[in-house]
């Protein structure tokens, strides 16, 4: 069932080829027991344990698990729900089920208009999300950089914070 | 002994391949196993938070706390959820069917999921992902989406306010929380959070940047929703905010689910600050790790539970001001600064890096006090000319009275 290869003691692989991360996955602790990486080696196929690397005909993939626990994690709150639903009394009453506002009568409908100022928080927010997606790719990557990509982020960082300042100036982000 | 987890899988593999079972049905088996035990130890957890916390509550508040079910009252929580089990679920016929019966499953589903990708120990996680870090920073969304959707169904005002506070506070807080996780990922050079632990075998991030771990617990600390950020539930205010029509155990999924996220806040600050299961012997000892990951996560909630039980709530411009004039200037500032440093010393040794962040972390928060001190002292000697009014009232009242203009 499983393929043990022996690890060579001698490892050396340069950093930016893809299979050091698979390396440092297999070896969180980094302690130097993995060697060079077979070349036929594939990130998906094996478990790394002490000096072997045991090799299995398929493994599923990380997304599967991602897919795999959501489902579960949909049963978590159910179960329980359900559970209250069968054993709970049911009788409902046209008191009990009236809108609960502490005992005052509701007057009016409940969808009220909501005020601007929630929405400009909104808006400010779609901004600087949009920002974390374009940041994060380069948080990662600008040690590898030259200086003047680094600089460059920067930039566009202090951008978005004009863009900010702009929001704050224009009186936006005070409660009103 | 060393590596309890590794020994447990490969005794576990031993046997599924002397039952005859291929390997591929083995893979599956395993992975739904261990998200599973994950889930599953994770929903558990919320007993013992719940009873921890109130115990800690009580202690700070000169009381005793639960103490008549079980020894210590440790069997409190359990009795509790059984009355919430046995009360009537009640859904309002007003209501929002859809929205209202999807809105706690999601509020559960948001945390338990954040669970998929924290490393436990060294060997001991859901999965590695390599985009972990953005996987937590969607997936813990999630929840904020359940929020809003249960004050929407509920057709009620006062879980729509509830709603409305939501969007202002999750939405907002999310930003700067976003930008402090920014820090360990530039530090690291890796969004996987088991590579963001073992990049901190030197030195803990929260060491090097200790006010980007400060701002990450104030951020998450509001997007948790709890004291002093407690304001889409705040029952003076608004009744009980965005769950005033949810009962029996419909809410206590609510309740789960917050409790659940305050753990997982103090396990996200072991995981991207202080070095996750890493200590004295853990590399070797991966059980170890497991002890340690679980001791920082531990604190890290004690932390929660005491700034709950010692700050009023605070009212709802002082938490947006908070948020968009004062922790995301500071971390544009303080990325910005850090990115710089970082990649002009990257040849240098790991102390004078190191050094070099910390010290601009201490400026960057000098910077922040400085500009605070001065704009409060401004604002105090401008207070005496403002006719009282708006800002003196408790902010809910004013903001329920405009609404209800509003409407009618």
């Amino acid at each position: 069932m499983f393929h043990v290869l022996r690890i060579p003691r001698d490892l050396k692989v340069p950093r930016d080829d893809g299979r050091i991360f698979l390396l440092y996955r297999l070896s969180p602790d980094r302690i130097p027991r993995c060697g060079v990486i077979p070349f036929d080696f594939s990130p998906h196929n094996c478990y790394h344990t002490g000096h072997f690397l045991l090799e299995k005909s398929i493994m599923i993939s990380d997304w599967g698990f991602i897919g795999i626990f959501f489902f579960l994690a949909i049963f978590f709150p159910i179960v329980p729900i359900l559970t209250g639903v069968l054993l709970g009394p049911h009788k409902p009453g046209a008191v009990k089920n009236e809108t609960y506002e502490c005992g005052i009568r509701t007057r009016g409908p409940a969808r009220i208009q909501f005020r601007a100022s929630y929405y400009l928080y909104a808006l400010v927010f779609l901004i600087f999300d949009i920002e974390a997606v374009f940041l994060f790719p380069w948080a990662v990557a600008h040690g590898q950089f030259p200086l003047y990509a680094a600089v460059e982020g920067v930039l566009f960082l202090f951008l978005i914070g004009a863009g900010l300042a702009y929001v704050w100036r224009k009186g936006s982000l005070s409660w009103r | 002994m060393g590596d309890l987890f590794t020994t447990v899988s490969n005794w576990l593999n031993g046997i599924l391949a002397e039952a005859g079972i291929p390997p591929e049905a083995a893979e599956w088996i395993f992975a739904v196993g261990r998200a599973f035990l994950l889930g599953v130890s994770g929903l558990l957890l919320v007993v013992f938070l719940i009873w921890f916390e109130r115990k800690v509550v009580a202690r700070m508040q000169d009381r005793i706390g639960p103490n008549r079910v079980g020894p210590y009252g440790l069997f409190q929580t359990l009795a509790d959820m059984l009355k919430l089990v046995l009360k009537e679920d009640m859904v309002p016929p007003q209501a929002d069917k859809i929205l209202f019966h999807l809105a706690p499953v999601l509020a559960v589903i948001g945390v338990v999921g954040l669970w998929a990708v924290i490393p436990l120990a060294a060997t001991a996680y859901g999965v590695d992902l390599n985009v972990g870090v953005l996987y937590l920073a969607a997936t813990g969304t999630l929840g904020t989406l359940g929020i809003l959707m249960a004050g929407w169904s509920s057709r009620n005002k006062f879980a729509l306010l509830g709603a409305f506070r939501t969007v202002a506070q999750l939405v907002s807080y999310s930003v700067p929380a976003m930008l402090a996780m920014l820090v360990p990922v530039m530090l690291s050079g890796t969004m996987s959070l088991a590579g963001i632990v073992a990049a901190q075998d030197g030195f803990w991030f929260g060491v090097a940047a200790p006010l980007a771990a400060l701002v990450f617990l104030i951020a998450s600390l509001a997007e948790v929703a709890r004291a002093p950020f407690e304001l889409l539930e705040a029952e003076s205010e608004i009744v009980a905010g965005f769950h005033v029509e949810y009962s029996g155990i419909r809410f206590g999924m609510f309740f789960a689910a917050e409790f659940l996220h305050a753990f997982t806040i103090g396990a996200l600050l072991a995981v991207l600050f202080l070095g996750g299961w890493r200590g004295p012997g853990a590399a070797e000892f991966p059980t170890l790790g497991a002890l340690y990951f679980a001791a920082k996560s531990f604190a890290g909630y004690f932390l929660l539970v005491w700034v709950r039980a010692t700050l009023p709530r605070i009212r709802i411009d002082q938490m947006l001001d908070f948020c968009w004039k004062v922790l995301t200037p500071a971390m544009i500032v303080l990325i910005g600064a850090l990115v710089l440093v970082n990649r002009a010393l990257a040849g240098t040794s790991m102390w004078v890096r190191n050094g070099a962040l910390l010290g601009v972390n201490v400026l960057v928060a000098a910077g922040v006090i400085s500009l605070l001190s001065r704009s409060q002292s401004q604002s105090h000697a401008g207070a005496h000319g403002r006719a009282p009014g708006k800002g003196a009232q408790p902010c809910a009242l004013a903001g329920m009275g405009d609404e209800a203009e509003a409407a009618s």
